[in-house]
């Protein structure tokens, strides 16, 4: 009798065997193929470099003549002589929680608001408004906001005319602020993009959960605290995760704006390892702090992997 | 006592080990195939770019028919230096390249990426036509590494009709500097209008001036020879004195970290402040000639801190130009590096076209620069060389400073003028920095002020 039909083979059994092993063979080798291009890149650009500064931490090295190896003396060296080291990863930490709350609340009620908008129109207008500044080169940004801090020819000239005096800060002089103000124009550039991923997220939430809260009787704050805060967190963990990551490797505009100065004021790690490997010739101790930094980071993603395994739904 | 015969074989075996030398030495004859020489330089402003092509290229492509020079820019000193260290790491590299001083090039050296143009200097006779102080100071361990392409010392720009208008004369001595400093700012004025936003490194220009100024030649030439210790009192007093100009807001009013240094020129060029305390690299088509069109201005010593001392100009060597040892055209190289030091008659010819970015510190006669020249320049640039002849020129960080000493101290310079580092502690850092380059032969040749 034909069995083939009720899809029972009919070859025999040592073929049988070799066909199950060709299958699933196949079938985990050309997801790998067509990911090899991708994982070539990868490897070249990304991991081989990586490998490699973690390689040369370990060694001293000017970048020119033949290294000699150190072990961790680097390492040694960043947690006990650098003064410079703590100072700033004080400041990423700093930058880190400015970045989490002034761009993200802002971008969020901002984006919950243009949401509210009734007019397409209107709301396009708003978006496009909003969002232009994150389309700005970080050198143009940083020359705008160099010449509205400038302290002969900026805002503090037209401040001082009048009785915000008091206001006429040393932007980028002052010791005590100036880091609040590179991170102030780099706010600036960053909440209109959070506000348009907000935005998008606010659009995949079903509208009926709004209806029946308003049917129950909620106002605005109790719909926004239990309906779109939980509906949106799986957005907010994606840009908080981004943020961190995003503000222990900053450097753009403090590069471009102070240099980590006045007197390492505004320093911080990704601007002290360019400073290092640079200004100094030590590429060597520059691949050392970048370690450091990665396996900070490092922490932080495997927390947010724990507690998502644990069920917290981050 | 040896025969005759035998001392004619060793005259002959000296004289044939001599032409031996001679002849393993490539020398530039026509070449064969075409020969580009690729030549990497710091500049990338158009005014520059244009002088260079046309009084330094096309005249040496011209007497060298079949060589042709290409230049490859790089934005300054840092995208320089890391340009030239990833590609001579990586084994190709430019056949000449710019850096900027002699303190740059040890470590290719150190790493054998760099030609010894030592026996070039002796059969080229670059030893007369350099300046003797110019060419020890581009010595590294008693070997020519690289050529002294350029040659700067620091002033006190000045704007002449504002200091006429006020009637407020050049200052001579450092409580003349405070004075004036304070005669200006009573007028709302700002005093040194320089910006360091964009240029920490500039701070090295104070550090440099306050050495000459304060020790003097003599004094600054045994603290960087390791005779005097950075921690000695008179080098604090040296610090110290910044610290009071900056204290007083000679410095914009404490502002210059938050201005950038083009901005700092528009300040001086718009006649918001009076002084500037810069280098002869001024004279560079895009700055004082840009910005100050509007008023006279000129430029003067900058004086001395100490009474008794002799005035001594901080000079340095701004520019060298090395040929990577790997070059496959050796001979056309070499050609291409004489030609800025071979003939002083023709290096002078395009000073001043080429002002402050390829003027080599060498013997130059009375007549040799043209008369076009600017005469503030020329003034300058005549001074400048006889100090070096005459042994009382002073010191620049990025030329007689070992290179990392030189990064800690103006990497630091913020930090003590903002009250977060101490003076003492400043100097024992340096002190630490500058033993442990000592220790591993890094100390640049420093010249012997006259005197020593």
């Amino acid at each position: 009798m034909n069995r083939v039909g009720q899809g029972v083979s009919v070859l025999r059994p040592a073929s049988e065997a070799a066909a199950r092993r060709r299958r699933p063979a196949r079938r985990w080798l050309v997801p790998w193929l067509f990911a090899l291009p991708a994982l070539s890149i990868h490897v070249l650009v990304v991991a081989g470099p990586s490998l490699a500064t973690f390689a040369l931490s370990l060694f001293n090295w000017n970048g020119l003549t033949v290294g000699s190896f150190v072990g961790l003396d680097n390492f040694v060296y960043v947690f006990t002589k650098d003064s410079t080291f703590p100072v700033a990863l004080a400041n990423n930490l700093k930058w880190t929680l400015i970045a989490l709350t002034v761009p993200v609340l802002l971008g969020l009620i901002v984006a919950v608001l243009v949401r509210s908008i009734r007019s397409g129109g209107v709301q396009v207008a708003y978006r496009t408004i909003f969002f232009v500044p994150s389309t700005i080169a970080g050198v143009v940004v940083a020359r705008i906001w160099q010449w509205i801090y400038h302290p002969f020819y900026g805002i503090n000239e037209l401040l001082m005319t009048g009785p915000l005096s008091f206001l006429a800060l040393g932007w980028l002089t002052d010791p005590n602020i100036v880091l609040y103000s590179v991170a102030l124009a780099d706010n600036w550039r960053v909440w209109g993009f959070l506000m348009v991923v907000f935005l998008a997220a606010l659009h995949q939430i079903d509208p009926a959960l709004y209806e029946a809260a308003q049917v129950e009787g909620a106002n605005r704050w109790q719909i926004f605290r239990y309906i779109t805060v939980p509906s949106l967190r799986p957005t907010i963990v994606f840009v908080i995760l981004n943020g961190i990551i995003g503000s222990f490797l900053v450097i753009e505009l403090i590069y471009l704006m102070t240099l980590g100065g006045p007197g390492n004021a505004s320093q911080v790690l990704s601007m002290w390892i360019y400073q290092q490997a640079v200004f100094n010739f030590q590429p060597d101790y520059a691949s050392a702090i970048a370690v450091v930094t990665t396996l900070m980071l490092s922490v932080v993603i495997a927390g947010f992997v724990i507690l998502r395994k644990r069920g917290w739904e981050v | 006592m040896p025969s005759l015969a035998s001392i004619h074989r060793a005259i002959a075996a000296c004289a044939l080990a001599v032409l031996a030398t001679g002849a393993a030495l490539p020398v530039y004859a026509n070449p064969a195939a075409p020969v580009t020489l690729n030549w990497v330089v710091e500049f990338t402003d158009a005014p520059t770019t244009q002088a260079v092509t046309k009084y330094i290229i096309q005249p040496f492509e011209k007497a060298h028919p079949g060589v042709t020079i290409k230049l490859i820019q790089q934005n300054g000193a840092q995208a320089l230096d890391r340009y030239l260290k990833t590609s001579l790491a990586a084994g190709s590299g430019p056949d000449i390249f710019d850096e900027n001083g002699p303190s740059w090039i040890p470590p290719f050296a150190d790493a054998g990426q760099v030609l010894d143009l030592t026996p070039y200097a002796k059969k080229l006779g670059w030893q007369k036509t350099i300046v003797p102080w110019a060419y020890q100071a581009s010595l590294y361990r008693g070997r020519m590494y690289a050529i002294p392409s350029e040659f700067e010392g620091l002033h006190l720009w000045y704007n002449a009709d504002l200091m006429a208008k006020n009637g407020w004369k050049l200052p001579k001595t450092f409580d003349d500097l405070v004075k004036l400093g304070t005669d200006i700012q009573s007028k709302g004025l700002q005093v040194f209008g320089n910006g360091f936003s964009d240029c920490k490194p500039c701070w090295e220009w104070w550090v440099s001036y306050a050495l000459t100024a304060d020790l003097g030649n003599v004094g600054a030439y045994k603290v960087l020879t390791g005779k005097t210790p950075w921690t000695d009192p008179h080098v604090a007093d040296a610090i110290n004195k910044i610290k009071l100009l900056w204290d007083k807001g000679f410095m914009l009013s404490k502002q210059a970290p938050g201005v950038s240094f083009n901005d700092g020129w528009g300040l001086w060029g718009s006649g918001k402040a009076v002084l500037r305390m810069e280098g002869t690299w001024g004279f560079s088509p895009g700055l004082a000639y840009n910005y100050a069109k509007s008023f006279k201005w000129n430029i003067a010593p900058l004086p001395m801190w100490q009474k008794g001392l002799r005035y001594s100009i901080p000079i340095g060597i701004g520019e060298v130009d090395a040929i990577n040892a790997h070059t496959a055209h050796p001979a056309e190289a070499v050609a291409f590096i004489d030609w800025f030091v071979g003939n002083p008659k023709r290096a002078a010819s395009w000073a001043d076209k080429i002002i402050s970015t390829f003027g080599p510190p060498l013997n130059y006669g009375p007549n040799d620069y043209p008369r076009t020249m600017d005469p503030r320049f020329r003034s300058v640039i005549n001074q400048l060389t006889q100090s070096m002849r005459d042994g009382t020129a002073g010191y620049v960080a990025w030329s007689s400073w070992p290179a990392k000493t030189e990064a800690y101290m103006w990497g630091n310079m913020e930090q003590v003028l903002e009250g977060k580092m101490s003076v003492a502690a400043y100097l024992k850092g340096t002190q630490d920095v500058f033993n442990q380059e000592k220790a591993a032969g890094k100390l640049p040749v420093v010249p012997k002020p006259a005197g020593m």
